[in-house]
């Protein structure tokens, strides 16, 4: 099992409701019903339910996207509400990535441009922007390859694209700058079974082996020990983010002390891994998952066995 | 925040939005520029100079039917109600602190010399002021004197700084010859010939005198196109000219009388007028200088001047009219082009932010602070507004170029040479720019708060369905 100090992220007793569109009456509807979860390092977690049910909201909680809410998230023990407007910018600009059910990607960016946006909005020291520049390139090349887009022009226009391509031009983006934690909202919703395997394994192999990236050209390949040298790359990589020494506030990044070295059993091993939070229908990804849960009526359920076939069946 | 890249990427995709923007500032700017180009230069350029660069508690004042001015030869239109009595009552005036008549030359007058200067001898008809010393002895240079006829029989005169200056920028370069110095025209002497006229044939025993006339000075106060003398000298010659004038007068009648008797009661009554001027006993005035006891006081005692009768020259009040007309309508014009340019932008600026409503959302999604969108917006603007108003000032000092040489090429040759007429001072240039830019600028930053308020969640899940 793992000990509390993996938790990422937690929620505790978090409640939203809507004023009912349907009723002029004025009553509200109850979508997140107090729910208590935590989210840890490593973990590749599923929420599932009807449409409706509210898992698009509840990520947006999860992700400060949403501050309109009763209870607590927390993330390294730190309530997102009560940060400054300002810090939870940064917290999704460094900690958190997003791919948005819909994609929302800048349509009038090229390809490279909409995947290196979380990296212009990061608050740098000035570099020698040279080697920023050249960094940055490579970087995005490297997602790029990794979410399968690697024969795609990263100056082609995202117009072009078809739905599966806007889909991982999304999930790079959301990848980019080596989040620690991943929500995607339903990330294989509208894809082919080639292009929804491909995604699965991306999530699958994020949250094993961090979002370093994998071996050029052997993107999807699943395995989690690669050579020890690119995983000491990783660990640096790693200090240089949200949570490293330059973090937020100097010494306290912005998941606090040590938050993602938690589980660093063997130094310099898997030590930027992330948890990936999917909201989805599909079984594919939710089997993939070593946590499904099926939120319904505003609760929030753990779902195994036949439950969870029941649940997928949905 | 790589701002650069963004702001690029951003640029490009608004540019025909930031094109109205640029426009605006352009129009705006432009217009600024001509504006104030063309202001500033009539005014240092054309006003200025024609202004007479006396004291302001100094106020002329004119004969009231005297249209043409001092060039009039025939001083028996001089006068208009303006003479000796008169100025006793402007005397008594509250606030009058002393009044200087300009007295004329009631006789025709030629200058003869400036072979020292032009090269050739020359002579012409010239028209005679007299001053009282007391009102130029500022003027008169050291070690002249401005009294009268001097122990040598030589007439002081002064001449009007700007007929020197006239000479300078009109005459020389049209005669070839070098400008001239004030210094060098000090102490020029030529002859003077009281009574006769170049462009008018001698009557029959009119007097004829011979002085030399030396200028002692260069004065604001003394008459633009003529020489002016002391007063008491002046005075003095018309006397003897009317005397003299009577007497001969008297004399040719006797003979004409004898012989053509006739017509004597004709010419008797066509000649009736002058001598009765004559025998006044006053000389004729071409104006007064009125010197204020405050400069506070100009403005009432000018009004009582002209309550009393009088008129004032209205060179400078003309002057003064014709630019705070020329003030006021370029600034309506301004004003609305401006207010025009400003809600240009304004509006250019709502339509793009709200079409890039969406665009922001998701870049605050993505982790932009809102000042980072507030500052993206604002640069833009700033970029746009910096060109644009580059762009305006360029054009609008091409188009003051153009301006001025179309004006020398069309214009007929003034009486005044003009230097310039518009002016491309730097501070002005520097004005427009910075307001383009600042227009510009800070017509983005509430569109730009605007855009941030909203949260970007509400913002995507709108679109989203
Ligand atoms: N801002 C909002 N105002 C009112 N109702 C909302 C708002 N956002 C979501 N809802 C409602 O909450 C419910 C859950 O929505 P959502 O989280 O998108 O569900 P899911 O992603 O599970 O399909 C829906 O019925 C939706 O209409
Ligand atoms: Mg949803």
């Amino acid at each position: 099992m793992l000990s509390s100090n993996d938790v990422l992220l937690e929620l505790v007793r978090v409640q939203k409701s809507f004023l009912d569109g349907e009723t002029s009456s004025g009553a509200r509807r109850t979508i997140l019903g107090g729910i208590d979860l935590e989210v840890h390092a490593g973990a590749l977690m599923a929420i599932v339910g009807a449409s409706g049910a509210g898992k698009s909201t509840l990520l947006s909680v999860m992700s400060g996207l949403d501050v309109v809410f009763d209870g607590e998230v927390r993330l390294n023990g730190r309530a997102i509400k009560a940060m400054s407007d300002d810090e939870r910018a940064r917290l999704r600009n460094e900690a958190f990535g997003f791919v948005f059910q819909s994609f929302h990607l800048l349509e009038h960016l090229t390809v490279a441009q909409n995947v290196a946006l979380p990296l212009w909005l990061v608050k740098r020291s000035a570099k020698s922007s040279k080697r920023a520049t050249d960094d940055e390139t490579d970087r995005i090349r490297e997602v790029l390859d990794r979410v399968g887009l690697g024969d795609v022009s990263p100056s082609a226009s995202v117009r072009r694209l078809s739905g599966g391509e806007r889909q991982r031009v999304a999930m790079a983006r959301a990848i980019v700058h080596r989040p620690h934690i991943l929500f995607a909202d339903e990330p294989t919703g509208n894809l082919d079974d080639a292009t929804s395997a491909l995604v699965i394994s991306v999530l699958d192999d994020l949250r094993r082996r961090g979002s370093a990236p994998s071996d050029r050209g052997t993107h999807g390949d699943g395995g989690t020990h690669g050579d020890r040298g690119k995983h000491a790359d990783r660990s640096k990589d790693a200090d240089r983010g949200a949570l490293g020494d330059g973090g937020m506030h100097g010494d306290r990044g912005a998941l606090g002390d040590g938050g993602m070295h938690g589980d660093r059993g063997a130094p310099g091993e898997h030590s930027v891994r992330c948890a990936v939070v999917v909201a989805t229908h599909d079984p594919r990804l939710a089997r993939r998952c070593d946590r499904v849960l099926r939120l319904e009526k505003g609760r929030l359920e753990e779902v195994a066995g036949d439950a969870l076939r029941d649940a997928l069946a949905d | 925040m790589r701002f650069a890249m963004l702001l690029r990427t951003e640029l490009r995709r608004s540019w025909r939005r930031l094109l109205v923007v640029s426009m605006a500032v352009v129009a705006s700017v432009s217009t600024l520029t001509v504006l104030g180009g063309l202001g500033l230069g009539v005014y240092s350029g054309v006003v200025e100079p024609l202004l007479p660069r006396l004291p302001l508690r100094l106020l002329k004042i004119e004969p009231r039917a005297v249209s043409i001015g001092p060039i009039a030869f025939d001083v028996a239109s001089l006068g208009g109600g303006l003479d000796d009595r008169a100025l006793e009552r402007l005397r008594a005036l509250k606030g009058v602190d002393a009044v200087y008549p300009i007295v004329a030359a009631s006789f025709p007058m030629r200058a003869v010399g400036g072979e020292g200067f032009i090269g050739r001898r020359i002579q012409t008809d010239v028209f005679a002021t007299g001053l009282s010393s007391e009102l130029v002895h500022d003027d008169v240079s050291a070690g002249y004197t401005f009294d009268d006829v001097d122990a040598e029989g030589r007439v002081p005169v002064l001449v009007a700084r700007r007929l020197l200056e006239l000479y300078n920028t009109t005459v020389a370069p049209a005669i070839d010859k070098p400008r001239l110095s004030s210094e060098a025209l000090i102490g020029f002497e030529f002859e003077l010939v009281l009574g006769a006229s170049v462009a008018r044939a001698a009557q029959t025993g009119d007097p004829m005198v011979r002085h030399v006339a030396r200028i002692v000075g260069l004065s604001d106060h003394a008459n633009l196109v003529g020489i002016t003398i002391p007063e008491k000298t002046l005075r003095r010659w018309n006397r003897w000219w009317a005397e003299t004038r009577r007497g001969e007068t008297q004399r040719a009648e006797t003979r004409r009388a004898e012989t053509r008797r006739a017509e004597a009661s004709r010419a008797e009554a066509s000649r009736a007028e002058r001598p009765r001027a004559s025998e006044r006993d006053d000389d004729p005035l071409s104006g007064a200088f009125v010197r204020i006891e405050d400069e506070a006081l100009v403005g009432e005692v000018s009004a009582a001047i002209e309550r009393a009768g009088f008129r004032m020259d209205e060179t400078p009040k003309l002057l003064g009219v014709a630019v705070n007309v020329g003030l006021i309508v370029s600034g309506l014009f301004l004003f609305v082009v401006i207010g025009l340019a400003v809600l240009t932008i304004a509006q250019a600026f709502f339509l793009l932010l709200r079409e890039r409503r969406f665009d922001f959302a998701i870049l605050r999604a993505l982790g932009a602070r809102r000042k980072d969108v507030r500052a993206l917006v604002v640069s833009e603007a700033a970029v746009v507004g910096a060109l644009g108003a580059v762009g305006g000032a360029t054009l609008g000092v091409g188009l003051l170029l153009g301006l001025e040489a179309w004006f020398f090429a069309k214009l007929p040759r003034l009486p005044v040479q003009l230097d310039h007429v518009v002016s491309l001072s730097p501070g002005l240039l520097i004005g427009a720019v910075g307001f383009g830019f600042m227009a510009s600028s800070l017509g983005a930053v509430v569109p730009a708060m605007m855009a941030t308020r909203e949260a970007p969640l509400d913002v995507l899940r709108g679109s989203s369905g």
